[in-house]
């Protein structure tokens, strides 16, 4: 990259990279785990439905076995990722961003500058409620997916990052 | 203050129903094949009763155009624009000024005569809100756009607000204020409209197709074509000649849709002006209808200079100015709608980066030097774009054609390994001043300039392999879109989005 008579010295730049990242509430891994728990259970009792319902012959129950515990198996794996997926997100709040890193084998660091958010959501479900946690959705210009979505904060943390968010933005 | 509403020229009807007709043709053109196919089999009775449905149909149209005319009014204050529209659902759209970023008039031939234009007012980001003062006074469509590109926010000072208020008194000198910056000669439109992307992919994909199917497929098809059409009445000799005439309409095919891509060219943009008047830009172009589009410096988000296969044997560059783009939204159809890009055409070397600078007043008066993406990238493209899927296609292919199925694969792998490596060459970045440059292409390239402190949200994603050799992939999110560049060096894509949140985190002006 060439930089040509740059005002700036690079070295003095912030570096986003060197930053000491933090780990979400404690609950939220907790959190996914019940989740993907809660469905991978339900879905194990569906794909045993068809043992009940059949009778005979023997040899094709013993195949009809295979199905909830594949089911089983694959919610264990499946519960396991996502609960080691959810200890790996971390995120770092600098004065003019937000910087927020997910991922265990594809990472992504999303980089957020504050003054370009233009809303932000914040909703928690029954089972965040219960674990006491909730969801930021923010929002920039152009667009109207999200751009951030921040799940695994405690309801007190997300409130106080959105007001300081929205805060700055006013200012 | 009074409330005054004003209703639009009679004209508009026109405007209407050319705008229903579009429609039908658009969208409802799948729907009407076979209601004609029905009209063309159907015996004399029933031809009665498919006529009549046609005109009810007709009927139906007008009816709405009238109604839609009926039912729109508009009324101009001092900052907004109110519209209250609808023929079911009656809606009030209250605009204000300082959302309007792009404006153009149109004068369709229909409405010349009566010296009447139509007004187009596009807002950021809501696509649905387009809004279109059909058959209003040409003079008052310009007295109007001269309002909205001079319009302060309230929070200057009254005094300007006066000095605002003697401008409209003088606004037709003062839209004689305007230079002319640049304009393009019909050679160059006609030349810029053999640029079209869709030629390029015509070209290609002809000239393979070409390539790999024999001379005795196309008597086939020519055959299958004869008996299916019943064409063997025109031309004598069956099968072969049918070939060869066919072989004939494919190489016309190019040189047809070249003529066709110009005229569409020369239909929008014959004798372009490009106008500068302070921070505002207007363009004014067209063949039959002639039509002014205007927008505001401070709403450009990217500039991209195009530049396909075909421009840079033409040595053209075609700059395309982006604005913030509705995003997800969708319009009634389920179609998604671009904003109107404003365009300039066919611009030499020597043109590009002074007229950039315009649109762009901190772009560089230099080219950058990119630093490209590593070689890794396309190997993995190769391997998951092409090898894995081709692998598919042989099996099957090799089951029913026998060895000729491993001709495929050679072909597909060729033509893989050719495309990534011609793909990769193409990304790069890099950042001069406050000025970031993101290139991309295939055949050609795409290069987008925009100034860093328009950054949105910058990510930046690394796979295992990446992370391995110090690699990681780059996105930029601006208000008009999201530009990816992938498998750059991290160093390199680090200090991009550390320059590019410094710009953004240190503006606090707008940027939209």
């Amino acid at each position: 990259m060439t930089f040509n008579n740059l005002a700036l010295d690079l070295n003095t730049l912030p570096r986003a990279q060197d930053l000491e990242l933090f780990n979400l509430d404690p609950q939220y891994p907790r959190e996914v785990r019940t989740q993907h728990a809660i469905t991978w259970v339900v879905l194990t009792f569906i794909a045993a439905i068809p043992l009940v319902i059949v009778v005979k012959p023997p040899g094709l129950r013993a195949f009809l076995w295979l199905l909830p515990l594949s089911f089983a198996v694959l919610g264990l794996v499946f519960t396991t990722l996502a609960t080691k997926m959810a200890q790996a997100k971390k995120m770092a709040l600098r004065d003019h961003d937000i910087i927020f890193l997910s991922g265990i084998w594809w990472q992504k660091t999303v980089m957020l500058p504050r003054n370009r958010v233009q809303h932000i959501e914040l909703s928690s479900g029954p089972l965040q409620r219960k674990f006491g946690l909730a969801s930021l959705k923010f929002y920039t210009a152009g667009g109207a997916a999200v751009d951030l979505q921040i799940d695994g904060l405690s309801r007190d943390q997300a409130k106080d990052l959105r007001d300081h968010v929205m805060q700055q933005h006013q200012r | 203050m009074t409330e005054t509403w004003h209703r639009t020229s009679p004209v508009a009807v026109v405007f209407y129903l050319i705008r229903a007709l579009k429609f039908m043709v658009t969208d409802g053109l799948a729907m009407m094949a076979p209601a004609f196919a029905w009209f063309a089999t159907a015996s004399d009775g029933m031809k009665i009763w498919a006529a009549a449905w046609f005109g009810l149909l007709a009927i139906g149209g007008v009816t709405w155009a009238i109604l839609t005319y009926l039912r729109f009014r508009y009324q101009i204050t001092d900052n907004q624009v109110l519209v209250r529209r609808g023929v079911m659902t009656r809606e009030q759209l209250n605009i204000d000024f300082d959302r309007v970023q792009d404006t153009s008039i149109d004068e369709p031939f229909y409405v010349r005569p009566f010296n009447l234009a139509v007004l187009k007012l596009d807002t950021a980001g809501s696509a649905k809100t387009e809004i279109a003062l059909a058959g209003i006074d040409i003079k008052l469509a310009n007295e109007i756009r001269h309002r909205l590109l001079s319009f302060q926010p309230e929070s200057q000072s009254a005094s300007q607000a006066r000095e605002l208020d003697t401008q409209d008194e003088v606004s037709a000198a003062a839209l004689d204020r305007s230079q002319r910056i640049l304009q393009r000669t019909n050679p160059q439109i006609a030349r810029y409209g053999l640029t079209a992307n869709g030629l390029l992919w015509v070209a290609v994909s002809l000239g393979v197709l070409a390539g790999t199917v024999g001379d005795e497929a196309w008597s086939g098809v020519g055959k299958f074509l004869f008996t299916k059409f019943q064409m063997g009445n025109l031309i004598e000799g069956g099968g072969l000649s049918a070939g060869l005439a066919i072989s004939g309409v494919l190489l016309g095919l190019p040189l047809l849709l070249g003529a066709f891509s110009m005229l569409g060219a020369m239909w929008k943009y014959a004798n372009y002006e490009l106008a500068n008047d302070g921070d505002s830009f207007r363009r004014s172009s067209g063949l039959v209808s002639r039509q002014q589009q205007t927008l505001k410096r401070t709403k450009v988000q990217v500039a991209i200079w195009k530049q396909n296969a075909i421009a840079r044997w033409l040595k053209i560059t075609n700059l395309q100015l982006r604005l913030v783009s509705a995003g997800q939204e969708v319009s009634g159809n389920g179609m998604p709608i671009s904003t109107p890009a404003f365009l300039v055409p066919a611009l030499s070397g020597n043109e590009l980066l002074p007229l950039t600078q315009k649109f762009l007043p901190e772009a560089p008066d230099q080219r950058p030097q990119f630093s490209g993406i590593h070689r890794r990238y396309h190997l993995k493209r190769c391997l998951y774009a092409w090898v894995l899927p081709l692998a598919g296609i042989t099996t099957s292919a090799t089951f029913f054609l026998g060895y000729w199925g491993a001709v495929v694969l050679l072909a597909g792998l060729l033509i893989a390994v050719l495309s990534a490596w011609l793909r990769s060459g193409k990304f790069g970045v890099a950042v001069i001043d406050s000025t970031g440059f993101l290139r991309s292409g295939f055949l050609g390239t795409n290069t987008a300039v925009f100034s860093l402190r328009k950054v949105q949200r910058i990510d930046l994603t690394t796979s295992p392999g990446q992370r391995q050799r110090g690699l990681a992939t780059l996105h930029v999110h601006m208000a008009s879109h999201s530009i990816t560049v992938p498998f750059l060096p991290k160093a390199v894509a680090e200090q991009f989005s550390d320059l590019g949140l410094y710009h953004a985190e240190s503006n606090a002006g707008a940027w939209f």
